[in-house]
């Protein structure tokens, strides 16, 4: 079976590089634009249901998926955004230069080190692997449209990264991951662009 | 600076399983068909240098977009396959049956055990992150065709995925894997397909 995890297209607030967290900011005109050209991709990703973040950022990619083929979708909690209490809104350059200490050592291990007034990374993985271990339960081939940091630690949990070495992985808007599991267990999968042009049988 | 590191197209190998090493075995049909509809993407890539496997099966990719490209290739051994020893050209199963114990031992802890004859996964990480070093202290945005486990051992240090769970990483035939460099880290990206998408398309209107 296979999860695919996609990150929401791009908001004004992603371009600003502000703190977005729960704070339901709507896809940009670019955004809107990068959504229109990979729906041909992801209207082909063998899956069987989408579940996705109750944000309308992410929402629209499914409910969007959801028009064009009839997959169903469900909106699920567990894969909101982190949680991001003071800092939703905020410019993360602003706040560098405000709070170098405490940002660095946020930094360092965001696992251990809640944001004021809102989650750790340790809380948003809790909720994130719960929903994507209910999954694998039930064998479903499945795409999840979720966020940065909520994408950040289901692939955390699934390569088991150390706990501070997360800022190593960057997912880009509509960045596409791929999990593939197995009576081996979980893996997380490299793709072939050409794979991914195949589903559209481009005549190359 | 950006790395993209490229794992090499199929094999008869491959298809049947077999330990492949450092076997010289060229890429089959279907290796070329993939190779033939990635090229135009592979060469739109914004690389300045390509480093190449010395084993055919990586070259025959460096040499197409060297070629598609003008850019400079280079052959570097440290990013060849690792060495299979007395296990290549053998299939998994039959290893499974014929020396279990080896084979489980592998299996649990690659990074540790030696295939006989051959390297451990540490061997060839300790190669391989030599070049990759070197690669990021020459500042050039380089593409790096290379193999399945020369490339599992590369991504592994740069996640720093602890050695006894690096079986989660699987890299398909033509698998491709983006690292961003800076001052403070080596990132993984995961990238969005539609932006290859427009890049291949593009070409096909030129």
């Amino acid at each position: 079976m296979k999860i695919f995890l996609l990150r929401h297209p791009e908001t004004d607030w992603n371009g600003e590089w502000r703190f977005q967290g729960r704070t339901d900011i709507p896809v940009s005109k670019k955004g809107k634009e990068a959504l229109e050209k990979a729906l041909p991709v992801l209207c082909k990703l063998p899956i069987d249901i989408i579940y996705t973040s109750p944000l309308q950022r992410a929402r629209i990619v499914a409910e969007m998926i959801n028009e064009r083929t009839g997959i169903p979708f469900e909106v699920d909690e567990r894969i909101i955004e982190a949680n991001c209490g003071e800092w939703e809104g905020r410019k993360v350059p602003e706040l560098m230069k405000e709070e170098p200490d405490f940002m660095a050592k946020w930094w360092a291990n965001p696992y251990a080190v809640p944001i004021p007034g809102g989650e750790s990374y340790q809380d948003v993985e809790k909720r994130t692997s719960a929903l994507l271990q209910e999954i694998i339960a039930k064998n479903t081939n499945a795409l999840l449209v979720s966020h940065g940091i909520a994408i950040t630690t289901m692939l955390r949990y699934i390569l088991e990264l150390p706990y501070e070495k997360t800022a190593i992985l960057r997912i880009e808007n509509l960045g596409l991951a791929k999990i593939e599991v197995d009576d081996f267990g979980k893996g997380f999968v490299i793709s072939n662009p050409a794979g991914i042009l195949d589903l559209l049988s481009f005549p190359l | 600076m950006q790395i993209y590191l490229l794992r090499h197209p199929e094999t008869e190998w491959n298809k049947q399983g077999r330990f492949q090493g450092q076997t010289d075995i060229p890429i089959n049909e279907t290796g070329m068909d993939q190779l033939e509809r990635t090229l135009p993407f592979l060469a739109t890539l914004p690389v300045q240098v390509i480093y190449s496997s010395p084993l055919k099966r990586a070259k025959i990719v460096a040499q197409r977009v060297s070629r598609a490209t003008g850019l400079p290739m280079f052959e570097d051994s440290r990013i060849m396959e690792v060495n299979c020893g007395r296990w290549e050209g053998k299939v998994a199963q039959t290893l499974a049956i014929e020396e279990p114990e080896l084979f489980s031992l592998w299996k649990s802890n690659p990074y540790d055990f030696r295939i006989p004859g051959g390297e451990s996964y540490q061997d060839v990480e300790n190669r391989t992150s030599a070049f990759l070093k070197d690669i990021i202290s020459d500042e050039k945005n380089a593409l790096v065709v290379s193999h399945g486990i020369a490339i599992t051992t590369m991504l592994r240090f740069v996640l720093q995925i602890p050695k006894e769970h690096v079986r989660v990483l699987h890299i398909e035939n033509l698998g491709l894997a983006k690292l961003e460099v800076d001052a403070n880290a080596i990132a993984y990206t995961i990238v969005n397909p539609a932006l290859e998408l427009k890049v291949a398309s593009l070409l096909q209107q030129v």
